[in-house]
């Protein structure tokens, strides 16, 4: 794949992805990219924690930490005070480490769902999963952007959900049952499995219907179980 | 749709979500409580917590074994000075009086019966003095009744000291035949009666207490036991002015001076803690006071009048360096202070402040995140 067809496909992800699809079908995953999201998610995590002062870092951990005994949040204080130096630096490798991670599942989840239509390897999967995560780089080109905007580095924690349901509909309380829940579940996340349906039926010809079906399954399962849960 | 339009839709939309982030974050300015610094008094306290008890309070003890034949009181009651208040049964107390008199008249009539064998042994020697003048009987039937004369008068001597011995006896028996009825040693309140007609009372011995009977207190004057402890004594001193709050009036404040500090440190109630006993008397009784009642108590310490001070919670310290949060204009400045004395509330500062500025008190979560130039919205003012 040229560089001036990627440069392309770059824009077509956000703009045309049905395009930016038809011209990366089966061409193997793309380091590069893949190295770039991993760099911007480092460089989104370590800024946003690396303002923040240990102290005020552990009270917003133990804010989120919910109900505890006086006797467990001194115990939870004092591991946490001992790791808050260190925040921005674990943040800034496990994020990229997370989004390896999250790749190479939906790169074999889409490879299993693909050998019903088409025929892809596991590194073609790969490479549309890389680029079915884009939506969520611009995520981390917004929490950057705030980070630099904010009137203090000490920012709550819930910032880096600022296009959460839950920041954006709900305005559930911390501790609500469904606070956590709401949190982790973005509007992100929502361009993503559009992106990846409109893929998915550009690559396997599927219907619509059954793109979104299978684009929106893993998010479905994951929070669908987790409301049950709660 | 036109590419530059999307793309247009796109940026607008991620500048929309910042823009509201930022918005809500605006809104969720940092609250925080402040208080302005004042010049006052400071006073710098001891905390100790204790018991109320009578300044003069009398346990009634038995020093007799017997069967309690009458009490004559009610616990609470008010008596008078040598006022009877119990009875033990004296029947054996009685004849162990009536047994010591006899003891003395069988006395006194040794001592007649001596003293009248005395004198006719004593006519008899005259007599036979005269005859052996005369030559009529010989010396040693004179000399025989020298000798049972003295016999006699040692005889009397004997019987007189078995009389001392049995008035003795006899005041000892009428000592215990009192002591069957206990009277009331000062004018005051029963405290409590712990006897009833019938039981038996034993008295105490070197490792047995004896039958507690009752308690007599004086209620005019009642002091505050306290325990301090271990590590605040050397800061107490006799004359301290304290404030006591008896658990059963905690809104009234009694004052009291320190009378007496234990000399060791024990373990005093249920703490694990050494303390010392310091007794504080109160300046004044008041109704509802009663012994037993739980008690805390502020000793005064140390006193500074016209200090500049701001409430404890305000100053902070990092790297040895003591430091406030002030607020003006809605703006937290970091500003260095140099602090005096630490009350329990208050810390007084030597420099680095003026008398009305006003710093940030809490919470404790918005000040570990405020830095130098964060803009803060007060929501409540503590004078």
């Amino acid at each position: 794949m040229t560089t001036s067809a990627i440069r392309t496909s770059l824009l077509d992800i956000f703009i045309a992805p049905s395009q930016a699809f038809a011209n990366l079908r089966g061409s193997g995953g793309n380091l590069l990219l893949l190295i770039g999201q991993m760099l911007l998610t480092a460089l989104a995590f370590y800024l946003f924690y690396q303002g923040m002062s240990p102290e005020w870092l552990v009270e917003q951990q133990l804010l989120q930490a919910g109900d505890l005994t006086p006797a467990e949040i001194e115990q939870t204080r004092a591991v946490m005070a001992q790791t808050a130096p260190y925040t921005a630096i674990i943040a800034a490798v496990s994020g990229p480490l997370m989004l390896l991670l999250m790749n190479a599942i939906l790169a074999g989840y889409l490879h299993l769902i693909s050998k019903m239509s088409g025929d892809f390897r596991y590194q073609d999967w790969f490479g549309f999963s890389v680029w079915s995560q884009m939506p969520m780089q611009l995520n981390a080109i917004a929490l950057i952007l705030l980070v630099l905007f904010a009137d203090s580095p000490n920012l709550p924690l819930a910032t880096a959900n600022y296009a959460s349901l839950n920041q954006l509909l709900l305005q559930l309380p911390i501790g609500a049952p469904f606070y956590t829940w709401a949190e982790a579940f973005s509007l992100f996340m929502l361009w993503q499995i559009a992106v990846t349906a409109v893929g998915l039926k550009q690559w396997c010809n599927f219907s619509t219907v059954k793109a979104a079906l299978f684009a929106a399954l893993p998010t479905v399962l994951i929070f669908g179980i987790w409301a049950l849960l709660v | 749709m036109h590419k530059f339009i999307k793309i247009g839709l796109i940026v607008a939309g991620l500048a929309g979500l910042i823009a509201f982030s930022q918005y809500r974050a605006g809104k969720q300015q940092l609250e925080v409580n402040i208080a302005k610094a004042s010049i006052g008094q400071l006073d710098d306290s001891i905390l100790a917590s204790g018991n109320l008890v009578y300044n003069t309070q009398i346990q009634i003890r038995s020093e007799l074994t017997g069967r309690v034949a009458e009490v004559l009181v009610e616990e609470g009651q008010q008596v008078e000075k040598d006022q009877l208040l119990l009875r033990l049964d004296p029947t054996a107390y009685q004849a162990e009086v009536t047994k010591a008199q006899a003891m003395v008249n069988r006395s006194n009539i040794e001592i007649q019966s001596t003293e009248a064998a005395l004198a006719n042994l004593q006519r008899q020697l005259d007599r036979q003095q005269q005859l052996l003048r005369k030559k009529l009987v010989q010396v040693e039937t004179v000399d025989l009744l020298k000798s049972e004369v003295k016999i006699a008068q040692i005889a009397i001597t004997a019987a007189k000291s078995q009389l001392t011995q049995s008035v003795a006896s006899l005041l000892m028996a009428e000592d215990a035949l009192k002591k069957t009825e206990f009277r009331a040693p000062i004018a005051g309140l029963l405290v409590s009666v712990d006897v009833k007609p019938g039981e038996t009372v034993i008295p105490g011995t070197t490792n047995i207490i004896g039958s507690d009977l009752m308690t007599l207190a004086d209620p005019s004057a009642i002091l505050a036991e306290l325990r301090v402890d271990e590590a605040d004594i050397n800061a107490i001193s006799i004359g301290q002015t304290a404030t006591v709050f008896a658990a059963s009036n905690t809104d009234q404040a009694i004052s009291g001076k320190v009378i007496a500090i234990g000399s060791s440190a024990r373990l005093l109630g249920q703490s694990q803690a050494l303390s010392f006993r310091v007794k504080v008397l109160l300046d004044q009784t008041i109704a509802g006071l009663h012994p037993g009642i739980s008690c805390r108590a502020e000793l005064l310490t140390a006193r500074l009048e016209n200090t500049l001070s701001v409430p404890l919670a305000a100053v902070q310290k990092k790297d040895n360096n003591n430091f406030v949060w002030t607020v003006k204009d809605g703006v937290a400045h970091k500003t260095t202070v140099k602090t005096g004395l630490a009350t329990d509330t208050a810390q007084a500062i030597i420099d680095g402040l003026a008398e009305g500025q006003e710093v940030v008190t809490g919470p404790a979560r918005v000040i570990s995140g405020l830095t130098d130039g964060s803009k803060v919205k007060v929501t409540e003012l503590t004078l």
